[in-house]
């Protein structure tokens, strides 16, 4: 199989895999609990916490763990809006967020709160809207770091400036998973108050998440239990999880796999340059490309891909019938370019021939399939 | 105690000289449907049938849910059994129904005596009954017109059975009563819908589903398997043949002029599918079509479509709205598959400017330009047959 739809999921480290096993089968003690096993877990989970903390350039109490990123988001948003409601009642956010985001800020809406959603001008979201929409009623600012569906990068190390000058009382959260374990992470340097990463996106296990809560800063939570996770997210700690997470994060190896996927990006963009139908959507992000056919269903090419090449790519679209990407849509593009679209993305272990045999089918498909 | 299930059959009874073949296609339907839970013994007697479990530890709610999904039940009882005496009809019936007196605030008793040798005669059985009712439960009161809670006491040849509640059943008429049926299925909300209204009406079920991959995907056919799977609850086993239509399809886009492609298309699946209907002891085919919803389905595009099969076509939806279509399939359980979004033949190239209007001498004559017969045989020499049971 030649799986070039990374974005979605990474395969797990074996490492990682195995430190599960072992939290699962040995070290399956509650880190709450008060004898040897509890103390073991409660050491492996401490250390998890600072590997992963250290991995974004935070301290070990700043990162609490959630289900995924999902999770993450929906705590981050919340959690900020509800801690400073009492300031005012405007959120800013992008109309390409992930749907974790948007939904949430769409209950938020209906619950009364005015929301800005900033659409890309020419393909990029300017520093320059960012400042028109951040005001001094604004409590909240959320925009991710990395769009999934076409790798654009957003102007996010603007904002905690922009904040400033604006005197808005606003958080500052970024969505954080795309870009994590690809791009070097610093919280400081980024100025967030909230950031989200998740596991699965960098060879970690399905079902863990982290979110980064600066030091000082108050969130309220919107589940309730135990003292777990500084009691923003109670409930036993899922240490095998988390363990495999810590462990899938030591191995990361940004700047190596940076440079390869770099090579492979090129690789591929020269290729796909000279397929007659396509078009780009993103070149932004060497990890993830985004093109359309104009002329064949996201979904047939899909199939057809994995049919007969073995290859795995995405949609570019969330995959409804009739119903459109969201973020192409912000983009502006026409019906057709956004049915067609194409999600090709990257890990460091692609190599050449997962490319070769993508082109090769790509072009047999446009030359064979009937267009639309 | 023990408990049992009393049916009562509806049109059935209707029937004349047909009715012992109905009757026993019903019990049939309910063996198949019970299949699976606990062991009953089915028998009828008294234009009653009934399920008696073999086992006391029976899961009668499981029984029930099952039942309600049988074509020609019109409704049902759960009863307790009690001996034909008022001793042990009286404290059956108070501990049998103890919880749902005790939430009552008015009932009433009634009883049908079909053993006449029973020596109470119904009013009697009744102001017996009650009195006990009343003595133990001081909180009620009676209410005769409007009650609660009625407790019905049956008194039949085998036994005294005592229910207070009525369950509604699917009613219709027995699957397979009718004769068998072909259902064109796409995925959408409609077909699943038409194929259980037909099966309603006594149909046993075929299937014909039109696949293109690429252009559709493995998982548009596996949500169609899961929708007849749904529909087979009540329908019974059915039998669903895939036929392969991306090259018809490729052949269409191509060859046949664009604002003629889908009615070409249905044409085409309406002769696919009377072959396989008539290979498969199937007397009518069946469709989700509704006058008007969408540009295939005006009324030229009907009489168009058509005109392609010499089989009587059911459309059971035809005079229905979504709005109407929909909450059927939501009793059905199929509406939240049927709305899961994968391309399915309907949706492949589907024309910018469908002609709603088509005159059939242009269409017949665009598809016999275009020449699809070699590929129809092709198509039916390489159908895949899938069985569903529920």
């Amino acid at each position: 199989m030649h799986y070039l739809d990374n974005s979605a999921t990474t395969s797990v480290d074996k490492e990682a895999a195995n430190v599960a096993f072992k939290i699962m089968t040995v070290e399956y003690g509650n880190p709450s609990s008060l004898h040897t096993m509890g103390y073991n877990a409660s050491l492996i989970l401490d250390e998890a916490r600072a590997k992963v903390a250290k991995s974004i350039g935070a301290e070990s109490k700043e990162v609490i763990f959630t289900s995924g990123g999902t999770e993450a988001n929906n705590l981050a948003v919340l959690g900020a809006v509800n801690a400073r409601k009492r300031q005012g009642n405007k959120i800013v956010t992008t109309a390409i967020e992930h749907p974790s985001v948007l939904e949430t800020m769409k209950k938020l809406e209906n619950d009364g709160f005015e929301v800005v959603y900033i659409k890309p001008e020419k393909d990029v979201i300017t520093t320059r809207q960012l400042e028109t929409a951040i005001d001094e009623r604004t409590i909240l600012v959320s925009v991710m770091t990395v769009n999934n569906e076409t790798g654009l990068i957003l102007p996010t190390d603007k904002i905690p400036a922009i904040i400033k000058r604006k005197k808005s009382p606003a958080l500052f959260h970024t969505d954080f998973v795309q870009g994590y374990g690809k791009i070097p992470c610093r919280v400081k340097k980024i100025g967030c108050d909230l950031l989200t990463v998740s596991a699965h996106k960098v060879h970690g296990p399905k079902g863990v998440g982290a979110l980064y809560i600066k030091k000082g800063t108050r969130i309220v939570p919107h589940v309730y239990g135990g003292n777990q996770e500084g009691k923003v997210r109670p409930g036993t700690e899922a240490l095998p999880l988390i363990g495999a997470f810590a462990k899938a994060v030591e191995n990361f190896k940004i700047e190596e796999n940076f440079a390869r996927v770099k090579e492979l990006h090129s690789y591929c963009m020269d290729e796909l340059k000279n397929i007659q139908d396509v078009v780009t959507n993103s070149t932004d992000f060497p990890y993830i490309i985004n093109i359309s056919t104009n002329c064949i269903m996201s979904q047939t090419m899909l199939s057809y891909l994995a049919d007969n090449f073995d290859v795995c790519i995405s949609s570019g679209s969330a995959c409804h019938k009739g119903e459109l990407s969201h973020v192409l849509t912000a983009y502006g593009y026409d019906s057709r370019r956004i049915n067609s679209a194409l999600r090709i993305s990257f890990a460091g272990d692609n190599t050449e021939e997962d490319i070769d045999l993508l082109i090769k089918g790509i072009k047999t498909g446009l030359k064979t399939l009937v267009r639309f | 105690m023990k408990e049992i299930i009393l049916i009562k059959v509806g049109e059935i009874v209707l029937k004349g000289l047909n009715r012992k073949s109905f009757e026993s296609m019903l019990i049939r339907s309910i063996k198949h449907a019970l299949n699976g839970t606990s062991q009953c013994k089915i028998s009828s007697a008294q234009s009653t049938i009934y399920v008696e479990p073999c086992y006391e530890d029976a899961d009668i709610d499981e029984i029930c849910e099952r039942l309600e999904k049988v074509f020609g039940i019109v409704a049902f009882h759960r009863a307790v059994v009690a001996e034909k005496n008022m001793e042990s009809i009286t404290s059956t019936a108070l501990s049998y129904l103890e919880e749902y007196l005790e939430s009552a605030n008015t009932f009433k008793v009634e009883a049908k005596r079909s053993d006449k040798s029973f020596p109470l005669k119904s009013p009697e059985i009744c102001r017996e009954l009650g009195g006990k009712i009343l003595e133990k439960f001081n909180h009620l009161t009676v209410d005769v017109h409007n009650p609660e809670i009625q407790v019905t006491v049956e008194v039949r040849d085998f036994g005294a059975y005592i229910h207070a509640g009525v369950i509604r059943g699917a009613g219709g008429v027995p699957v397979g009563s009718s004769g068998n049926g072909t259902i064109l299925i796409s995925g959408g909300i409609d077909s699943p819908v038409a194929a259980w209204m037909m099966a309603k009406r006594g149909l046993r079920l075929n299937a014909v589903h039109f696949a293109s991959p690429p252009y559709t995907s493995q998982r548009a056919e596996d949500k169609v398997v899961r929708l007849l799977k749904k529909v087979s609850a009540y329908a019974g086993n059915i039998t669903m043949y895939t036929v392969p239509f991306t090259e018809i399809q490729e052949k269409i886009k191509k060859d046949c002029p664009e604002e003629l492609f889908t009615i070409i298309m249905r044409r085409l699946m309406m002769q696919i599918s009377q072959r396989i209907a008539e290979n498969t002891d199937s007397s009518c085919l069946i469709t989700g079509e509704s006058l008007g919803q969408v540009a295939s389905q005006t009324m030229k595009a009907i009489v168009t479509t058509d005109e392609a099969a010499d089989m009587v076509v059911f459309r059971p939806l035809i005079g229905m709205d979504k709005e109407e279509i929909i909450r059927i399939s939501r009793k059905i359980d199929t509406f939240d598959i049927s709305i899961e979004p994968y391309e399915d033949c309907c949706t492949v190239f589907t024309p910018k400017h469908p002609r709603t209007k088509p005159v059939l001498k242009y269409v017949k004559e665009a598809q016999e330009k275009a020449g699809f017969d070699e590929m129809i045989e092709t198509a039916l020499n390489d159908l895949k047959i899938t069985y569903i049971n529920p």
